[in-house]
């Protein structure tokens, strides 16, 4: 991976916002992502148990948040060179995500700042469905590795 | 979602200072090349040891937002439905997560408080290594019946 690839800490400024990312959520992401993470919990992999439930459909794991959040952090076309180690994080779940929801997801700048020498930069990220209901708010602090 | 109702963990039956059922997982380079193919995230500070070896980690490490999953899976195996909507985590990584390490996923009750007509739990989170060295540390909110 060349380095023209990722978004430089010094080309990032507060209160730029990244383009808006479109993502289809669909089984098939449900289940490689919880396979991926070991997680075999039958309401993101079994479609019985998901018609059983409450919500009446498998859901996706509340974190594959990950998945629509990385993909939205791509939308200029670059990867931020950036580690969660050292870092702070928060998730809020609002609601559960269906297959086949359409989700739109907004990435915000929201402060870059350098400490013991180490670049950090604070996201702000929103995700609505198709019914611009929110479905997962979060912020993510990144340390800059390049 | 249908008229079936949550199922959601007894309010009462939840006692300060329990602990949550541990996760433990090995985490190998086969399972982050996985996790990057699933979530879309192949910055090569994950997956490509040439480059990640020449970065201030000196080797591939896991992605930050695997090692939340193992968090995300405890609460979910204990809260059930409470965790998968209304609820929330914030936390810190002090470390990272290199091929070979066993991560342990624990947690224990902090607060309870009623509002409205559900329970809310907060819980003291943390996934540490085989060493016994914190790598993420923080707090994770779910929802119960009361």
């Amino acid at each position: 991976m060349k380095n023209e690839k990722m978004i430089s800490f010094e080309e990032l400024e507060a209160g730029q916002q990244f383009k808006p990312h479109e993502f289809t959520m669909t089984k098939e992401t449900i289940y490689k992502y919880a396979e991926a993470v070991s997680d075999q919990n039958p309401l993101y992999c079994d479609e019985e148990s998901g018609k059983n439930s409450f919500y009446g459909s498998i859901i996706a794991p509340p974190t594959s948040a990950a998945i629509y959040i990385i993909s939205a952090f791509q939308s200029e076309g670059k990867i931020p060179p950036g580690a969660a180690v050292h870092a702070r994080q928060k998730f809020k779940f609002i609601r559960p995500v269906f297959p086949g929801d359409h989700l739109l997801t907004n990435v915000t700048v929201k402060n870059k700042f350098i400490k013991m020498e180490r670049k950090y930069v604070f996201f702000e990220i929103k995700t609505v469905n198709q019914n611009n209901e929110p479905v997962v708010n979060s912020e993510i602090t990144l340390f800059w590795t390049q | 979602m249908n008229s079936k109702r949550p199922n959601l963990k007894k309010f009462a039956e939840i006692e300060l200072g329990m602990e949550l059922p541990e996760v433990i997982k090995q985490v190998t380079q086969e399972i982050i090349n996985k996790y990057a193919l699933a979530s879309g995230d192949m910055n090569p500070q994950h997956v490509d040891p040439e480059f990640a070896g020449q970065t201030v980690f000196k080797g591939t490490i896991a992605h930050g937002l695997l090692t939340i999953a193992y968090i995300s899976e405890m609460m979910a195996n204990f809260f059930k439905d409470g965790w998968y909507s209304g609820s929330d985590m914030e936390i810190s990584f002090h470390a990272p997560v290199r091929p070979g390490d066993t991560i342990t996923a624990s947690g224990r009750v902090k607060t309870k408080k009623a509002s409205g007509d559900r329970g809310i739990i907060t819980c003291k989170v943390a996934c540490t290594n085989q060493d016994n060295a914190n790598i993420i540390t923080g707090t994770a909110t779910a929802l119960a019946e009361l």
